[in-house]
């Protein structure tokens, strides 16, 4: 059997569907789209199970952006970093429009980060060998500060909901020592606030609260008046154009995916950010930067995709949850991941690289412009109905995470307090990036300090530790400097 | 609106949007199960956990679902399994170290908590270190430890877990200290191999089967394991015992369920899982991952779970860590 047989090519589209079935509900993830896999994947040859587990990945991860288009309810944390600005410029331009360029930035993404991760695999693994605990800390370090500064005009506000998020993630039983805390001796909170259940609540149900206290009142405001180019146009044409016209963006972003995307963890959660970080702070005294930092933030994610396989194949690693399961898989069938994969294997290896590049050319198009289609259909719903049903959505996504109605709990506390960080004007997506990254920021500053037996200095001795850090003072001295500069601008503007 | 209601029958389909149970007579299982992971996603219990369940869900003609629920060394998800209901839907692996964390003061939850159905794996620890180290065998090893006791740091789960009484039993028989080793804790194998190859810890003690993947790969090179005789699968890599050190110690994976789940249920699933466990689906692919598999049930393994209760017991106050 091989990759360009019939079975293999069903494979590949009804995973393209079912991830961006998946990929587009609240709360359904890819990593879970692709353990629900499992058990077909056990009885298919490897050569098509893994390919169809690479479509699936590639495009739920683009469909995460459905739910932020239509409803500001991002996918993954990753997409959370550019939430705001994609629901906006739906709102403004149309879903088609945000998706395509979501959809489009994203395949471009996924091409060069296939690219890097064909000609460079061997090389970022061996770099991905390097990463101690050091490291792992400063790339936590480095992925919040960005954060801090991807809030744009108010950075402060940025950094309180930034240590909010940390504050939820120290809920549950210690990583290190395992002492319990903040559990009020209720088991359910032993194990944490989940990060996804609080991301439903923190942007959808706070939505719907939004809406409950604030009524939109003229409803049925018609996208398509404004734009009379066809929904193809606006969906393959336009977002390429402007792609094209970012294409340093999109390189520094996809390349920024790839390297910090391998790390195990929230490798593509810190590459979005990073990012769009720099995005924002680039051109902070620009107007109407939407479309751009979408660009950025998509490009970045989908080429992340592709690099967490890296230390999976490389060295037998897994990277994530998704490559956690592939190995499974690999081991199931007989397979060594390794070196060795590279020596013996080369036909499997070559059908992953192509699957990562048709996932990108055809299949993240062809169902990006279907789901697309489908969102501005959902976007004329009068927002009564919609949101009603995205209160649902909310619900049944929050309950599916862990099968744990406890978790609805949660995501509704969750929306009260984003309805009340809204009121304060302070951004929600910071929230959960510090949701994300605050347990491995404690968890390897913790097993750091066990290593060097408490002598701090350790933590700036390594080189990549120390590039690390350099990089993270280069981040706030660029950020202070461009909201300083763009106050300054401002205040001219005014005197004037 | 069409599709809409597509959304909401896939989400009904998937989240399998569960029927009471309450009509009485209905064969079990009628509804997927949930297999809970009390550990990190590629690690050990994780891989025969995962394997199992493909078999497993054919056999029992229900799906099953295998969730991680990781953190807090393994508490987290044994609680999980120990408070959910004991209805045959949550299932979960349930590890050594519910032998091990009430002795720590950890949890009050002991094996009493949990129904065990089947003792799936034991697997002997041993002593991993980076192929490029400057140690060949494990007596140039100890030398290095004698002279520069404290120098060198083991890793391979969290602080008082398997690998870690797996270091200090292994320092006590070879007559060292137990600082001069010291451990730093990690989220489980995975993680602590990463620290081994980016020279961040010098020794992993955890079980073959998680090194299995670098040790083919030629990135580490393993000086000894931790059983009574050579594993069948490893026949060139020596036990301590035949150099001199007197010590075995393994981790263990054994299915289970809630306390109280009732005989009938409890009857279905030992005899579905000791079929699985004969199948070549199941253990062609895990012994080729290196686990050492076993096949214990009923009265021998409710002995197996007291002597190590014991066993650990003893081991933990000897590390100076119970409560």
């Amino acid at each position: 059997m091989s990759l360009f047989s019939w079975e293999g090519f069903v494979a590949l589209m009804l995973g393209g569907l079912y991830g961006s079935l998946f990929g587009a509900i609240p709360g359904l993830t890819a990593t879970l789209a692709v353990a629900l896999f499992i058990p077909i994947a056990f009885f298919l040859d490897p050569i098509i199970a893994l390919p169809a587990i690479i479509a699936i990945s590639s495009v739920a991860i683009y469909a995460g952006d459905v739910g932020s288009s239509i409803a500001r309810i991002p996918g993954t944390p990753a997409s959370a970093a550019y939430a705001e600005e994609l629901y906006s410029l739906s709102r403004k331009k149309g879903p088609v429009y945000s998706l395509g360029i979501s959809a489009m930035g994203s395949a471009i993404g996924g091409i060069i980060g296939t690219l890097l991760l064909i000609f460079t695999a061997t090389g970022i693994a061996k770099l991905a060998k390097q990463f101690s605990s050091f490291e792992y800390f400063w790339i936590a370090v480095l992925g919040l500060t960005a954060g801090i500064f991807a809030t744009g005009r108010a950075p402060i506000k940025g950094f309180i909901s930034l240590l909010l998020g940390i504050l939820f993630s120290t809920v549950g039983v210690d990583p290190t020592l395992g002492y319990p805390r903040f559990h009020f001796e209720n088991p359910n909170l032993l194990s944490g606030l989940n990060y996804i259940v609080a991301m439903i609540g923190l942007f959808g149900f706070s939505e719907v609260l939004e809406h409950v206290y604030r009524p939109v009142k003229n409803e049925n405001h018609t996208i398509d008046d404004q734009h009379p180019t066809s929904n193809a146009y606006s969906f393959f044409v336009a977002p390429l154009l402007l792609l094209f016209k970012e294409k340093l963006s999109v390189l520094r972003s996809s390349f920024l995916g790839v390297v910090i995307g391998f790390l195990p963890g929230a490798g593509a959660d810190v590459g979005s950010w990073v990012a769009t970080s720099v995005q924002k702070v680039g051109n902070q005294n620009q107007e109407d930067q939407e479309d751009k930092v979408i660009v950025a933030g998509t490009s970045s994610n989908n080429a992340a995709v592709a690099s967490a396989w890296i230390p999976a194949l490389s060295l037998g690693l897994p990277g994530d949850t998704v490559t956690a399961i592939v190995l499974g898989v690999f081991l199931m069938k007989g397979i060594t991941p390794g070196p060795l994969l590279f020596e013996q294997s080369m036909d499997l290896v070559w059908s992953l690289f192509i699957t990562f590049l048709i996932a990108n050319l055809v299949l993240l198009p062809l169902y990006g412009y279907l789901t697309a289609r489908i969102a501005s259909q959902i976007i004329k719903v009068p927002s009564r109905i919609l949101l009603s049903i995205i209160a649902g959505l909310c619900v049944v996504g929050a309950y599916a995470i862990n099968n744990n109605p406890f978790d609805i709990w949660v995501m509704v506390a969750m929306g009260v307090c984003a309805f009340a960080l809204r009121r304060g004007g302070f951004p929600l997506a910071q929230v959960v990036l510090g949701m994300v990254l605050g347990p491995i920021l404690e968890q390897n500053f913790m097993v750091s300090a066990i290593k060097s037996k408490w002598s701090l200095m350790s933590f700036f001795e390594r080189p990549i530790a120390l590039v690390l850090m350099l990089l993270t003072i280069v981040i706030i001295i660029v950020g202070v400097r461009f909201i300083q500069s763009g106050k300054a601008h401002k205040n001219t503007t005014r005197t004037s | 609106m069409r599709t809409l209601s597509f959304f909401f029958v896939l989400l009904v389909l998937i989240t399998g949007c569960q029927p009471s149970d309450s009509t009485t007579g209905t064969q079990y299982p009628s509804r997927p199960i949930t297999y809970l992971v009390p550990w990190n996603p590629g690690g050990g219990t994780d891989t025969i956990s995962r394997t199992l369940a493909a078999v497993l869900q054919e056999e029992l003609g229900a799906s099953i679902n295998v969730v991680n629920r990781s953190g807090g060394g393994g508490v987290v998800g044994h609680l999980a399994l120990s408070s959910a209901r004991p209805d045959g839907y949550t299932l979960g692996a349930i590890t050594g170290e519910i032998t091990m964390m009430h002795w720590q003061g950890l949890t009050p939850l002991r094996h009493t908590d949990f129904t065990p159905l089947a003792l799936l794996s034991h697997n002997p620890g041993a002593i991993t270190v980076r192929a490029d180290a400057p140690w060949n065998n494990l007596d140039e090893l100890l030398a290095e430890i004698r002279s520069n006791p404290g120098d060198l740091l083991a890793s391979g789960t969290s602080k008082g877990g398997i690998w870690d009484l797996a270091r200090i039993g292994f320092l006590d028989a070879a007559g060292l200290p137990e600082s001069s080793l010291p451990w730093v804790p990690s989220q489980g194998a995975a993680p602590a191999l990463q620290e081994l190859l980016a020279n961040g810890v010098h020794v992993v003690t955890a079980a073959l089967a998680e090194t299995d993947a670098l040790l083919k790969a030629g990135e580490v090179k393993v000086l000894a394991v931790m059983a009574d005789n050579r594993l069948e699968a490893y026949p060139d890599i020596p036990t301590l015992k035949e150099q001199g050190i007197d010590w075995a110690i393994g981790g263990w994976v054994t299915i289970g369920a809630p306390a109280d789940l009732p005989p009938e249920v409890a009857k279905t699933l030992t005899d579905a899982i000791l079929k699985v466990t004969q199948d070549s689906a199941y253990t062609t692919p895990l012994k080729k991952a290196g686990f050492n598999l076993t096949t214990t049930s009923g009265d021998a393994l409710n002995t197996f779970f007291q002597n190590e209760d014991e066993t650990n017991g003893k081991l933990l106050e000897m590390a100076g860590v119970t409560q």
